[in-house]
């Protein structure tokens, strides 16, 4: 008989499924996690390699050859990083588990291949005056840590959280180690420890991948194919990350702050020793911050969500709407009040503090400076941790643009304004962008539900 | 070839992606008539549910077009959107339309294309904040108790077809008259062509198809009653329900409202027809035709010997209530061991229900008695069955019994659509007097079915007598050339200009 109207069951069907939104909040913050672990062990590894090297010249090249390893490292794979989790969070939503393995095999060896061409290139340009042994050792340890990001950023959207730390624990321990015994060789021994360190928490992790995630297939390029993936991550991811160095890089590339070290590397070392002591202030916000985003929200976040697929009423559903609303709210002050509270026994203590470590107390105005930076570089994770478990990808952009573009624009400027502006560029860029987020944010908390069912 | 097109006809699910009765009625309708040109525009659910062409397309049909209702279309990016207040209300009073099954106050705005494709566009209906809120406040107006993702997909899937059919209606090509072979979603295509452009239109229902979606909405297991027991009376039907029968039966009314003339299959179905809303001097009764050359020298083929098979000839879903076939054959195998009961007739359009099938013949231990022969030629299967059944829950006119009398096979029917008329008789006194062409039965009842069945299997004289009865009826009364006759009478009267009434 005649008609259509018989399949409106499965059509039903279909649309609810599609409706339903795939999280994958924390990936923005957790991508920065690395950053952090890796900051601290090049400090650590670096005040260990003070007490027992003559030369305080060849610690301070080795710990610049690290930081441009890993700012370029992150900044290239982060093209990749946010379109990949996105894509194995939607693999593991429709439970295509085997397909986790093989797209994880190819969205490394694409990185790998990739980085390794990239820096190829540019270690015979960069390099040819500083050895081959150490131009060999920075290609290969950039190639292995764009690895260790891709497969570090997998493991935590899979939420190997003890993994992954037991992991970076045992790699800077065979790196600390290596370079103990192998600092008699000069850089390039610290660099081959670097490397080999690196070499071990690939292995470790892209092992427990293999382990753990069975498939038929070895390699597969699915992670590409444009009909699955939103290619507007992969600029967001690359803003993001470049945005994360972009100040770094100004004061680097500037002559009036900077001194070359290693080749064509050169470091800022009034800007370095404070920029980083201001992210290990963070240190308790970027915890809260996790807890909160893992713990309470992310329960209130699935319970919406599940009551709109599952057939709520909407009286239920704008109540768990403005749990939603809330949490979210709440989230972001609390992680707020928390490094608020750290950054005030940081501001009373520094002077001790920088004294214990035999740090220069010259350093001190620009570090508060930078510390209200990386304060509001954690507000600025937060919402974008949120903009993601939304799914408001344009917000995510935007704000990753406004934050690269103007944190190269205004620190420049604070160059050329001289030196009691350092640091503001950095500091207001992350203020305007992460403003802007919290009102792109709150526009669309305040239509949650409209958004949820018209807009999608 | 002359591509300009006379005749519009729009298919709904049927030709030429599904094999069917109304798929054959259009085949034959488009080969029978050389004079005239057609189109046809096929219209679909989804495009991954349909495969390849079941017919070999006539020289004469000149333009095909298809479209799926619901494929997501692309294009449309969700943003937000406002429509004005006077605009809102429009929306609103569609919604209206569309639940109140009535024609009369419809805004003359809402017949319009233009409506559609200028002041509420698809993507404002789809994304603007007004439309959600419009929803919310229906919601909260009638239906705060069932599931809110259900209510609003039920919104959404209900109106959005109308953007679609607008679309499909602006772009057609010329033509000189539009036939559809349904109401539903087909028929709203013709009316607002009718509207649009001033075209004559012609409506033939095969079946009533208001009444066979509200079948299918009762039995539809995704609108899931969610309220307790003791929170609702007995015989209430939940709003989501009511919703659907009630955009059915609206539309429906629109379709009647503007096509002439209604044409029915036989006076069971033109007196639904009214009750639904049908002007009684507008409704036509042109009853199905076979060619009956195909059937007769079938008859030549036939054993004298009858041959102990009942067959049923027809696609394997719900509605043709297949177990109750199967349970009737159990219950005559007991008495006549060598029966065989043949299923002839696609068996993948639901294969859930197929399967079900399939494990009550292995339950019944029938495996030898009951078989399943996918789709035949029917010519070849016709000398070799005693009988062709029937056991629908609901039919048009089906040519399948016309086809069984042709080949001068009787027929037992359950009492559904035109069986009645086709194997008792009563078009007029005259068909009465021809006598029965085989027996009815109530529909579901496998012991009246499998006593039918051996009455006409062992009574050689009753069967030989409803034989001739069958023969002379189908003769008489049912011959494709007369309904192609019919069918050319009102195309040419109405291209003629007097549509207007």
């Amino acid at each position: 008989m005649a008609g259509i109207g018989f399949e409106l069951r499965s059509i039903l069907k279909d649309r609810k499924l599609t409706s339903i939104l795939r999280a994958f909040g924390y990936s923005a913050m957790l991508s920065s996690g690395p950053y952090f672990v890796s900051i601290l062990s090049i400090i650590f590894a670096g005040w260990l390699a003070y007490t027992f090297v003559e030369d305080k010249l060849l610690v301070r090249q080795f710990q610049v050859s690290v930081t441009y390893l890993i700012a370029f490292s992150l900044i290239f794979t982060g093209t990749s990083q946010l379109v990949f989790t996105r894509y194995i969070s939607d693999v593991v939503f429709v439970k295509e588990f085997n397909r986790i393995l093989p797209n994880f095999m190819g969205v490394v060896v694409l990185n790998m291949l990739t980085g390794f061409a990239v820096c190829l290139g540019f270690v015979i340009y960069a390099f040819r005056d500083v050895g081959f042994i150490y131009a060999v050792l920075f290609l290969f340890s950039f190639t292995t840590l764009c690895g260790v990001w891709m497969t570090n950023i997998l493991l935590t959207s899979l939420k190997s959280y003890k993994y992954i730390l037991y992991s970076f624990a045992t790699g800077y321990g065979v790196f600390i180690l290596l370079s103990y015994l192998l600092v008699k060789y000069g850089l390039n021994g610290l660099m081959f420890s670097f490397l080999a360190g690196q070499a071990v928490l690939f292995a470790l992790l892209a092992g427990y991948i293999v382990y753990s995630y069975r498939s038929e297939a070895l390699l597969e390029f699915d992670f590409t194919n444009l009909k699955k993936i939103y290619p507007s991550l992969v600029l967001t991811g690359f803003f993001y990350n470049m945005g994360v160095w972009a100040d770094k890089f100004v004061f680097w590339l500037n002559e009036s702050t900077s001194q070359s070290v290693v080749g064509p590397l050169r470091a800022s070392a009034l800007y370095d020793i404070p920029v980083f002591l201001a992210y290990l202030t963070i240190a308790p916000g970027m915890a809260s911050l996790f807890l909160k985003l893992e713990g309470e929200f992310a329960e209130i976040y699935d319970r919406y969500y599940k009551a709109v697929r599952e057939g709520a009423t909407l009286d239920k559903l704008y109540d768990l709407g403005d749990e939603v609303v809330d949490s979210a709210r709440t989230l972001v002050l609390d992680v707020m009040r928390i490094q608020a509270i750290g950054l005030i026994f940081v501001f009373i203590f520094e002077v001790l503090i920088f004294r214990f470590f035999g740090l220069s107390l010259l350093y001190i105005p620009l570090f508060n400076v930078l510390s209200i930076g990386t304060f509001l570089q954690l507000l600025f994770i937060a919402i974008l941790s949120l903009a993601f478990y939304f799914d408001r990808r344009k917000e995510a952009f935007l704000m990753s643009l406004t934050f690269v573009v103007l944190n190269l624009s205004l620190s420049q400027l604070s160059i050329l304004l001289g030196p009691y502006y350092y640091g503001y560029g950095f500091v207001m860029s992350l203020f305007v962008s992460s403003i802007m987020g919290i009102i792109l944010l709150r526009r669309f908390l305040y239509d949650i539900h409209y958004q949820t069912f018209m807009l999608r | 070839m002359k591509t300009e097109v006379d005749i519009m006809i729009v298919a709904e699910g049927t030709y030429p992606y599904v094999s069917g009765g109304v798929s054959t009625w259009i085949h034959r309708l488009i080969t029978s008539m050389k004079e005239f040109t057609f189109g046809v525009v096929f219209i679909g659910g989804r495009k991954r549910d349909y495969g390849e062409k079941k017919y070999v397309l006539p020289e004469n049909l000149v333009h095909l077009e298809e479209h799926y209702m619901f494929d997501p279309v692309t294009g449309l990016v969700p943003e937000a959107h406002r429509i004005d207040e006077k605009n809102l209300e429009y929306v609103r009073q569609l919604h209206l339309w569309f639940k109140k099954r009535q024609v009369e106050g419809v805004p003359d705005k809402l017949k319009t294309l233009k409506f559609y494709t200028e002041e509420v566009k698809e993507e404002d209906f789809l994304y603007s904040k007004d439309v959600w809120r419009f929803i919310k406040e229906q919601y909260i107006n009638y239906d705060m108790e069932s599931p809110f993702v259900d209510y609003f997909w039920t919104i959404r899937n209900m109106h959005l077809p109308i953007w679609r059919l607008v679309d499909i209606a602006e772009n057609l090509p010329p033509f000189r008259l539009i036939h559809s072979p349904s109401t539903g979603y087909a028929g709203f295509l013709a009316s607002l062509v009718r509207y649009d452009r001033d075209v004559p239109f012609v409506l033939t229902e095969h079946g009533i198809y208001t009444r066979e979606r509200k079948i299918d909405i009762m039995n539809a297991d995704w609108l899931v009653d969610r309220r307790l027991f003791f929170q609702r009376e007995h015989g209430d039907v939940e709003h989501l329900r009511q919703v659907w029968i009630g955009f059915f039966e609206s539309i429906g009314r629109f379709i009647y409202s503007s096509a002439e003339p209604i044409i029915s299959l036989f006076d069971g179905a033109r007196e639904v027809q009214i009750k639904y809303g049908a002007s009684p001097e507008k409704t036509r009764i042109v009853p199905n035709g076979i060619e009956l050359e195909r059937f007769s020298r079938l008859r030549r083929a036939r054993d004298s010997e009858l041959p102990k098979v009942v067959a049923l000839i027809g696609r394997v879903v719900p509605i043709k209530d297949i177990k109750t076939f199967i349970n009737a054959i159990k219950i005559l195998a007991d008495e006549l061991p060598d029966v065989q009961g043949w299923i002839v007739g696609p068996t993948e359009e639901d294969p859930d229900y197929y399967e079900e099938c399939t494990k009550l013949v292995d339950i019944l231990n029938l495996d030898k008695k009951v078989i399943f022969l996918g789709l035949r030629n029917i010519e070849d299967i016709l000398p070799m069955v005693g009988l062709v059944t029937i056991t629908s829950i609901s039919e048009g006119m089906p040519l399948v019994v016309l086809e069984a009398f042709g080949a001068g096979v009787p027929v037992v029917a359950t009492d559904v659509g035109s069986c009645r008329q086709l194997i008792y008789g009563g078009l007029d006194e005259e068909d009465l007097k021809i006598g029965r062409a085989g027996e009815l039965t109530p529909i579901a009842n496998p012991h009246e079915l499998a006593s039918a069945y051996r009455r006409l299997l062992t009574d050689r004289e009753y069967w030989s007598n409803c034989q001739k009865a069958a023969i002379k009826r189908v003769e008489t009364y049912y011959r494709l050339d007369t309904m192609i006759e019919a069918y050319r009478e009102i195309y040419r009267e109405r291209m003629n200009g007097r549509h207007r009434v």
